[in-house]
């Protein structure tokens, strides 16, 4: 006759099973920050590091008395708060992966807020430019040169903030000054006509405070509401 | 942000780099030699070591190598390099100047009362 399962033996496969779903997720918030900064290959690494050194600790405190959720809480706790490691570990690499060039160190970051920055402008740059050379679209055009003014860098701020990346706001700033850098010169060149002046005086003094506040407040939010929900699911 | 942590910020590649003098390490056992050799008595985050790792990684004052062992969890494992024992040399030195120079400044006989400061 086949006997019975003991109950206490599903009741330790459990408490595994739920230690090690919650050291899954603790891993996942992690790396959370690196998405999109850190290459998948390296991510990965990072990840398996982390993962053996949070194993390792709970498998010692285990062998210490401790019992398994402990064990589990007691090794996530010293290992710290996944988001802040994680952003932690995304700025080393970015730190590392400084872009040397002749204007000094740009920060990966720069890169991603000068292709969004990038592309507001090239698309004000057109529209003003159909304004110009076709007067008879000057109706409808104004008022949408007038929102991509006004709106575009709020956009391009919030699309860089989205990747929750450190230090946004100096990547904006990077950015805005690459392209007062084209646009300045485009503006003196292009005088009596001062629409492209007027461009650049906006980009410096409207864009780069706009931008670089919508890009931090939008990397803030992205970050609270993750911390928040990592809270949630792990009370 | 309490003053441990403000003086053990600029010194974890320090301590990192003198756990590893000895022998080649994977992360959780730099972490383990730390706690051991100031009997627990620092109090950082562990993960914090990580990226200070892969800094001194990049600057080549270590080298991190995969390691695989049959049953075993594949782990990370640093090794310093001769440019990391350079570094650790100065910055060992630059402690012990920098240390000097505070007990100096602050004395260290009795901390509040100096010579000068006592009642006549």
């Amino acid at each position: 006759m086949n006997s019975l399962p003991d109950p206490r033996n599903h009741e330790e496969e459990a408490v595994a099973f739920d230690v090690e779903s919650q050291v899954e997720e603790y891993l996942d918030f992690l790396c959370v920050p690196l998405v999109g900064i850190v290459p998948y290959k390296q991510r990965r690494h990072m990840r398996l590091e982390a993962a053996d050194h949070l194993r390792s600790h709970i498998d010692d405190l285990q062998a210490e008395g401790l019992r398994p959720q402990a064990a589990a809480d007691c090794a996530m706790h010293e290992y710290g708060e996944p988001w802040k490691v994680g952003h932690r570990l995304a700025d080393a690499y970015l730190t590392g992966s400084a872009h040397q060039t002749a204007l000094g160190s740009i920060d990966a970051i720069a890169f991603k807020a000068f292709g969004r920055f990038g592309v507001c402008t090239v698309v004000t740059v057109l529209v003003l430019e159909a304004m110009t050379l076709v007067p008879l679209t000057t109706g409808w055009l104004t008022p949408l040169y007038g929102a991509l003014l006004l709106l575009g860098p709020i956009a391009a701020g919030i699309l860089t903030g989205m990747g929750m990346e450190p230090k946004t706001w100096k990547g904006v700033c990077q950015a805005i000054a690459l392209l007062s850098l084209a646009t300045l010169p485009a503006g003196l060149l292009l005088r009596p006509n001062t629409e492209a002046l007027h461009l650049a005086a906006y980009q410096l003094l409207y864009w780069l405070p706009v931008g670089c506040l919508a890009s931090s407040a939008t990397a803030s939010l992205r970050r609270h509401s993750r911390r928040q929900n990592f809270q949630r699911t792990t009370r | 942000m309490n003053k441990e942590s403000d003086l053990l910020r600029g010194n974890t590649p320090t301590l990192i780099l003198a756990a590893l003098s000895n022998a080649p390490q994977h992360g959780y056992a730099i972490a383990q030699e730390i706690n051991k050799r100031t009997n627990n008595s620092l109090k950082f985050k562990q993960g914090t070591l990580y990226p200070v790792l892969h800094t001194l990684e990049r600057n080549g004052l270590v080298t991190g190598g995969w390691q695989h062992i049959n049953g075993e969890r594949p782990r990370l494992v640093y090794t310093i390099t001769e440019a990391g024992r350079t570094e650790l040399a100065g910055r060992v030195n630059a402690w012990k100047t920098f240390a000097e120079a505070m007990n100096a400044a602050i004395g260290i006989t009795e901390i509040g009362v100096t010579p000068n400061e006592q009642p006549a």
